[in-house]
């Protein structure tokens, strides 16, 4: 094959060097937001579905925006709009648009391994945007990427992830990708939101608070997901709040420049105090002006730019 | 004079008996006329089957498969199940109860019984339901179901999860004389698990089905069995756990037996890794190579009674989206043989005991007198080269589904041919049987 497709399905399986390259990307293409004319024309004549089965704004508004700076065209169904609320397969929808013959597929549905399903079966690059509880790999990036900017480095640190690591695909893409590029990360939640095994992610788990925010550098609080949840796994919001919750008293036995994180959309008040949310250790909004330059890397780079495979 | 069938030249293998031996099989009618390592000259109009290089042994019988009929016959029918079956070997079948409706009435199990006489290749043994439309609520028709044709009372691929009804469904049962078939899975601890809980369910952010939802089904179940007396049969297994409650259980004299599918002798969780294959999803899950260890070792010392196809056929309707969406199960009435001369091959079975497992062991958890080579039995029989390494593909001539992870790979084993009741129900097309 002369020119094999790329997808991103999940970071899992990229090493460090693949992860800095796209990251280093990135970078070259913060630049491009603060013009006062904000396009390239990168994949001027490509088409970027935009197929998100699943409620989002902030992903789906952040990859539109970045396909647009890099001139695609681009197509947005969501799930209210799509055929598969009328019974459709997924794979059908996907046919149909594929008879469209779009570039890029960017695909959030909450079926783990959904891309995977894709991209067995389309001929369009499969980006992931987020399936089920399995990876989010585009906010794993753009997380590396923030702490990256404010820390000058990631190997060394100590990366906090507290929260519902069970259900949450952002933890699984930070945790991989965090580590492998060399931070020690430590998972923290109730026992009934670690699943089993996480710590052959590469990571570290423990249901103590104290454990998990001493002396770390980056503290990375994960919202509670109660529309996920198909059975009771804590008491009750107060409870949850003190033992797990990131309040001024627990962050301050963190390092003193510790950087505090949320991928968002926050629970003020459940896992994060509104004075931790809002104070100057937190970048949760370099997050979101972030994730624009990773996912036009990402787009970039699966429509065949850059330099490495 | 009915036509004779002359087996020539195969390794005729009984584990009933323990015969081992090169020689000869007459097939006269229904039965089996003749065992004899002496040449046995040909008559004209004798039908000759040339077994050199082949083994000979009483056909193989299912205890876990399904034939989806009535209700779901674009998956597979009584016909196209039947071709399956004795393209695998098998010549006994038990069809689950889990068909729509449910074989929970002695009119369904005698339409299955008179249907399949005329349909099906192999011989069907219905499984009559322990609750009526397995609803687990109520007791069914025990007696007149046996009366119909059921050899067995179970809800399928269900458990019944009140354990009261349960223990009065085995008191009942008992009298009845059939033994009782529990699929171990606890429904709340199982929840929306669709692959084994651990590490590879972890990464692959897939809800788990952890080992305890069927370890604590066995426990159960086996507590009941003591209590009741009644012959209980747990299958298919798939933990460590519940195989070493059942081996204690055996070692305390409980009338208590399991089966295993090929499958889940050779499958782990983390062949889902690759790639997220629908044909991977199955119940009770794929579990961690701890798991199917202590299967295989269970399988070789005898805890393990019986090696089942646990044939589950399912359509692409079913099998091309997203992998929780799938409906779990795999076909593998012709798979089953060749799945378990690879642990021949690997050294974990002997292959005596394999073909005990495909033959006494189904028979025993029946309550069946075992099939056996010598003169007088019923002339059910396979014939099957063992040496030969053959492709998995799809069968147009086999089972109408192709959901089996297990196509473009290479098995060893090559059935050549099947009889049933004295009649050749399948043959490879290079064996025809020469006239003399």
């Amino acid at each position: 094959m002369s020119n094999p497709r790329r997808h991103l399905l999940e970071l899992a399986p990229l090493d460090a060097t693949e992860l800095l390259h796209l990251l280093d990307l990135a970078e070259s293409f913060q630049d491009i937001s603060q013009r006062r004319i904000k396009k390239v024309p990168a994949l001027r004549g490509m088409t970027v579905v935009l197929l998100f089965l699943e409620a989002s704004t902030r992903t789906r508004t952040s990859f539109e925006l970045a396909a647009k700076r890099l001139s695609a065209d681009t197509l947005s169904i969501t799930g209210g709009t799509s055929s598969v609320v009328k019974g459709e397969t997924l794979l059908d929808t996907a046919r149909n648009l594929e008879a469209m013959s779009p570039d890029i597929i960017v695909l959030r549905h909450r079926h783990s391994g959904s891309p995977h399903l894709l991209s067995r079966h389309i001929d369009a690059s499969i980006v992931n945007a987020g399936d089920g509880g399995h990876e989010h790999p585009t906010q794993g990036l753009l997380d590396a990427l923030t702490i990256r900017q404010h820390k000058r480095r990631i190997e060394g640190l100590k990366v906090a992830i507290i929260g519902d690591i069970a259900h949450s695909r952002v933890a699984r893409s930070n945790i991989v990708c965090l580590n492998r590029l060399g931070a020690e990360v430590v998972v923290c939640g109730p026992p009934t939101m670690l699943p089993p095994d996480i710590e052959s992610l590469g990571c570290r788990a423990t249901s103590d608070r104290a454990d998990a925010v001493q002396d770390a550098d980056v503290v990375m609080m994960l919202r509670i997901q109660k529309e996920r949840m198909t059975e009771e796994l804590f008491p009750t919001d107060r409870e949850y709040a003190m033992r797990f919750g990131l309040d001024r008293a627990a962050l301050r036995m963190a390092k003193p420049d510790a950087l505090v994180m949320h991928p968002g959309p926050i629970n003020r008040g459940v896992e994060i105090s509104p004075e931790v949310a809002d104070g100057p250790q937190s970048i949760i909004l370099d997050q979101v002006a972030n994730g624009i330059a990773v996912r036009m890397a990402v787009l970039f780079h699966c429509a065949g730019g850059g330099a490495q495979a | 004079m009915s036509t004779r069938l002359i087996i020539r030249g195969g390794r005729l293998l009984c584990p009933a008996t323990g015969l081992d031996l090169r020689g000869n099989v007459v097939v006269m009618g229904s039965s089996i006329a003749l065992i004899t390592a002496e040449s046995v000259a040909a008559l004209e109009g004798d039908l000759i089957i040339d077994a050199t290089d082949c083994i000979v042994c009483p056909g193989f019988v299912d205890l876990h498969a399904h034939f989806c009929e009535p209700g779901e016959e674009h998956k597979e029918d009584l016909e196209s199940g039947g071709r399956a079956a004795v393209r695998g070997g098998f010549t006994s079948v038990v069809t689950g109860s889990q068909t729509t409706p449910s074989v929970d009435s002695r009119a369904v199990v005698e339409h299955l019984v008179r249907r399949s006489a005329a349909v099906s290749a192999c011989r069907v043994l219905p499984m009559g339901a322990l609750t009526r439309a397995r609803e687990g609520r109520r007791l069914s028709e025990m007696y007149d179901l046996r009366d119909g044709g059921a050899v067995c009372l179970g809800d399928g691929d269900l458990s019944v999860s009140d354990p009261a009804l349960l223990r009065r469904a085995m008191q009942y049962a008992r009298s009845v004389g059939l033994p009782v078939f529990e699929h171990p899975e606890d429904l709340s601890l199982a929840a929306h698990g669709v692959m084994h809980e651990g590490g590879v369910s972890t990464r692959l952010g897939l809800v788990g089905s952890p080992a305890v939802a069927e370890e604590i089904v066995v426990l159960r179940d086996l507590a009941l069995c003591a209590e009741t007396g009644v012959r209980l049969h747990l299958g298919p297994v798939s933990a460590l756990g519940a195989v070493e409650a059942i081996r204690r259980a055996k070692a305390d004299g409980l009338p208590v037996t399991c089966a295993v599918t090929a499958a889940h002798l050779h499958f782990t969780d983390d062949l889902i890794a690759a790639a997220y294959g629908p044909n991977l999803r199955s119940r009770p899950p794929f579990r961690s190579s701890l798991h199917r260890d202590a299967l295989r070792r269970a399988v070789a010392e005898g805890t393990i009674d019986a090696i089942t196809s646990g044939h589950r056929p399912q359509s692409a309707v079913e099998k091309d989206v997203e992998f929780d969406l799938a409906e779990p199960g795999l076909i593998g009435l012709q798979t089953a043989l060749g799945q378990t001369l690879q642990l021949v091959d690997l050294g974990h079975l002997t292959l005596i005991d394999a073909l005990a497992r495909l033959v006494v062991g189904p028979n025993v958890v029946l309550g069946r007198r075992p099939g056996r080579l010598a003169a007088g039995e019923v002339a059910d029989l396979v014939i099957f080269d063992p040496n030969v390494r053959q492709r998995v593909e799809v069968d147009a001539e086999g089972s109408r589904a192709r959901n089996t992870p297990l196509l473009g790979q290479v098995l060893p084993g090559r059935v050549r041919c099947t009889l049933v009741n004295g009649r050749r129900v399948f043959e490879t097309q290079d064996l025809d049987g020469a006239s003399a």
